[in-house]
């Protein structure tokens, strides 16, 4: 059967690639990723693995582009694309760069510049002198310098061209705003498919086209059409739809959750989701990775490699589209039954891959895996079982045990010595029965007394994590320092869920969420951050 | 039908299946063997005229149930092929014993074009459609995966036995799942593959129907 034969040729590959490019240097293998002929050659040799023989990283990392290109120049079909020349370059052009504000080029220059970047920019358009205070060339080859990446804010049928010129002068790193491509019928499928040969015989690493552009908040580089700054963090975004991107950062600088990368993958021409996955997987800024995901013909890929992925880092994908039907006609149940979200979806639970159905549950999942420390309880939050929850209002405790309970999170009943701390904090004959969910009612309104009573349900061994629920009042404070003093010394994750508008909820954030607490102002949404820390505590690094 | 697929007649479909160790219950018969045949089973026996055109064989008559001797079975089996005869494609009559009854689950698998090989497993029967209570993975499936695919199945319940029908044995479903995920990965030319429905006997699973489609060019070049 051909399916065999062709088997074994991967296999062959990969066994050779692993052969000569063997033992790791890890710091200098970064920012590689490898495909071949588009098929997954392997886990372990996506990402290129070398030798160093104890020499000198410094001079290793320069030779490193040359190693790899010799190799593929000798093993015909690897491609290889450096993702670090278009996250982290040295220098930039910005092609269609224009004074009008009313342009793209207009816009990507003004992100780039007043985003802060640090290294060379180039603006180029030949009508211009100057923009913004740059000397502004006529050209990309009448730079004094091959600049790292370029930007293109020029039309499709430019930006092939532009592409063509980029490979010839060794330009590894373009970003292709433009519309106009596959997503406009034939002609501009025969325009992506030129742009994508010439990308990938140039080993041009090529984000988009069709793309916002992306965004490294560590170098400082916002190189979209949509002027902003971020909050810096350790969030990595991977975007299908510039519109949901750009949403699901607007939600992530509300809810005080940074961000590291950001990028919008546009038609994945030549840079699909596999290689975006393993490079954030490789990247020191990046703890947690959210996906926004419309469809990609390559789905074994992207399960595959979210799933090799999620074993070191969290990853949380929002797919949309439950309406696409399957791409093929059906004469069975099964191929009648097999839609495409639906398949996505049983797919997603067959490698434990955490899914949401919207932009805040993503944003209220990754606020808690990016804001909790990994090493909170020494690696205890592998097994988040027990949950203490404290409020001084009953019926939020309600609706947040119904979310844990879904997600088998139990509140387990609280021991004889933890009842006896909370008595000793809030004085005899307390006018509420003392369990988990610890209702302190009248008594937890002092932020005192709520603290010792945390403390006290902190302590309990039942319990591997806690949330506290309180409400904003204008005359009583928040327990901010307590819930701080209380993580501090039990070591176990802890949520933090405040009532109120968020103009009162928010002033806490930058203190809650420097200790490693995340701070919510909606009772679901803390449930959901507590699920989600539940959730890659028991999928552990499997 | 599209232009490029075509239905295996049973006893291809049987031929392919059994290379991977799956095993359809009876077997396509000729007129002048089917008493000899009928030998090999009890009364009461099934026939069935499996066409390559026709997806409805309940609808159309096809299925004939509670044969009680050999008369019966050589009149049924007369009246199946005068009903059959001029059909286009290749029809067979296939002689079955009854299936007890007991729980219908439908598996199957199917060549889809963003994730390739994948199995689907659940309830089966003939409102399979409308029940639509079945889970799908990615395939080839280990023994480890296939287990826990069954757990994934909302209506698992079901495997432990339900009003004195027979629980189903885990590890033989597992089983069969991961060598349909063979079959359907190394296999480049089939497209989908129906076992619908697999009837929960007491001695383990009895596969009553089949049917898979192939890709013909690839099937060609293969």
């Amino acid at each position: 059967m051909g399916y065999s034969k062709q088997r074994k040729v991967m296999l062959i590959a990969a066994t050779v690639f692993d052969f000569v490019l063997e033992k790791v240097a890890k710091s200098s293998l970064l920012n590689w990723s490898l495909s071949w002929r588009g098929l997954t050659v392997g886990k372990s040799s996506r990402t290129i693995k070398i030798n160093t023989g104890g020499g000198d990283p410094g001079s290793l990392q320069k030779n490193l582009p040359n190693i790899i290109q010799e190799y593929c120049k000798r093993n015909p079909g690897y491609q290889v694309r450096n993702l670090d020349v278009v996250f982290n370059p040295a220098s930039l052009a910005v092609v269609g760069a224009s004074p009008d504000s009313g342009r793209i080029g207009y816009n990507i220059l003004q992100s780039i510049l007043e985003g802060g970047f640090q290294g060379e920019v180039y603006p180029i358009n030949s009508k211009y002198e100057q923009i913004m205070g740059l000397t502004c060339y006529s050209g990309l080859a009448e730079l004094p310098t091959v600049p790292e990446l370029v930007v293109l804010a020029v039309n499709q049928y430019v930006t092939v061209e532009l592409v063509e010129l980029c490979a010839r002068i060794g330009v590894k790193g373009v970003i292709c705003s433009a519309g106009g491509f596959k997503e406009m019928g034939t002609e501009g499928l025969a325009l992506e498919k030129r742009l994508i040969t010439v990308a990938n015989n140039a080993g041009i690493a090529l984000v988009g086209p069709n793309t916002l552009g992306l965004i490294n908040t560590a170098s400082s580089l916002y190189a979209t059409f949509y002027p902003m700054t971020l909050n810096k963090g350790s969030v990595s975004v991977i975007s299908q739809s510039g519109g949901i991107g750009l949403s699901i950062l607007a939600e992530m600088q509300d809810e005080g959750v940074g961000i590291a990368k950001w990028c919008g993958v546009g038609n994945r021409g030549v840079l699909e989701y596999v290689d975006y996955l393993d490079y954030l997987a490789e990247d020191p800024e990046t703890k947690v990775i959210g996906i926004f995901i419309e469809g990609t013909d390559k789905g074994r890929e992207f399960i595959e490699a979210a799933n090799a992925v999620a074993r070191s880092k969290p990853v949380v994908i929002f797919k949309a589209g439950r309406g696409e039907a399957a791409g093929q006609a059906a004469q069975t149940h099964t191929g009648t039954l097999a839609g495409s979200y639906r398949l996505y979806q049983d797919i997603f639970a067959q490698y434990s891959l955490l899914t949401v159905d919207s932009i805040e549950e993503m944003v209220n999942m990754v606020k808690a895996l990016s804001v909790v420390p990994d090493d909170i309880g020494g690696g205890s939050i592998e097994a988040i079982n027990g949950v203490g929850l404290i409020t001084h209002t009953a019926g939020p405790a309600i609706v947040v045990a119904d979310i844990l309970e879904a997600v088998g999170c139990q509140l387990p009943e609280i021991t004889a010595v933890t009842l006896r701390r909370i008595e000793e904090a809030i004085g005899p004959n307390p006018p509420v029965i003392l369990r988990n969910p610890l209702d302190l009612a009248g008594s937890g309104f002092a932020a005192p007394i709520y603290g010792q009573c945390m403390a006290a349900l902190a302590a309990d061994t039942g319990v591997d994590a806690l949330l506290a629920i309180f409400c904003h009042h204008r005359n009583w404070a928040f327990p901010t320092l307590e819930l701080i003093k209380v993580q501090a010394e039990c070591q176990k994750p802890v949520i933090a869920c405040y009532i109120g508008e968020s103009q009162a909820v928010e002033k806490e954030r930058p203190l809650l969420h420097e200790a490693g607490i995340p701070l919510y102002h909606s009772i679901a949404a803390a449930a959901k951050g507590l699920a989600a820390l539940k959730f890659y505590g028991r999928r552990g690094k499997r | 039908m599209t232009e490029n697929s075509s239905l295996l007649s049973w006893s291809e479909a049987q031929k392919l299946l059994g290379s991977y160790g799956i095993s359809l219950s009876g077997e396509a018969v000729v007129e002048v063997d089917v008493c000899k045949v009928a030998g090999k089973y009890a009364f009461p026996l099934v026939l069935k005229g499996y066409a390559t055109f026709n997806s409805h064989k309940k609808e159309q008559g096809l299925v004939r149930l509670g044969i009680n001797n050999e008369e019966e079975l050589t009149r049924v089996y007369t009246e199946l092929d005068v009903q059959m005869k001029g059909w286009s494609g290749q029809n067979e009559i296939v002689l079955q014993p009854t299936a007890s009854s007991g729980i219908e689950l439908v598996i199957g698998a199917r060549r889809d074009p963003t994730f390739g090989a994948v199995l689907m497993f659940g309830l089966g029967g003939t409102l399979v459609e409308v029940l639509n209570e079945v889970v799908f993975a990615l395939a080839p499936l280990d023994l480890q995966a296939a287990l826990a695919m069954l757990e994934r199945w909302p209506r698992r319940q079901l495997l432990d036995g339900y009003r004195g029908w027979p629980t189903v044995d885990r590890q033989e479903l597992a089983t069969l799942l991961i060598k349909l995920g063979h079959l359907i990965s190394e296999h480049l030319e089939i497209l989908e593959i129906d076992l619908n429905p697999v009837i929960v006997g007491h001695k383990g699973l009895i596969l009553v129907d089949v049917r898979v489609t192939v890709n013909q060019r690839i099937a060609e070049y293969a």
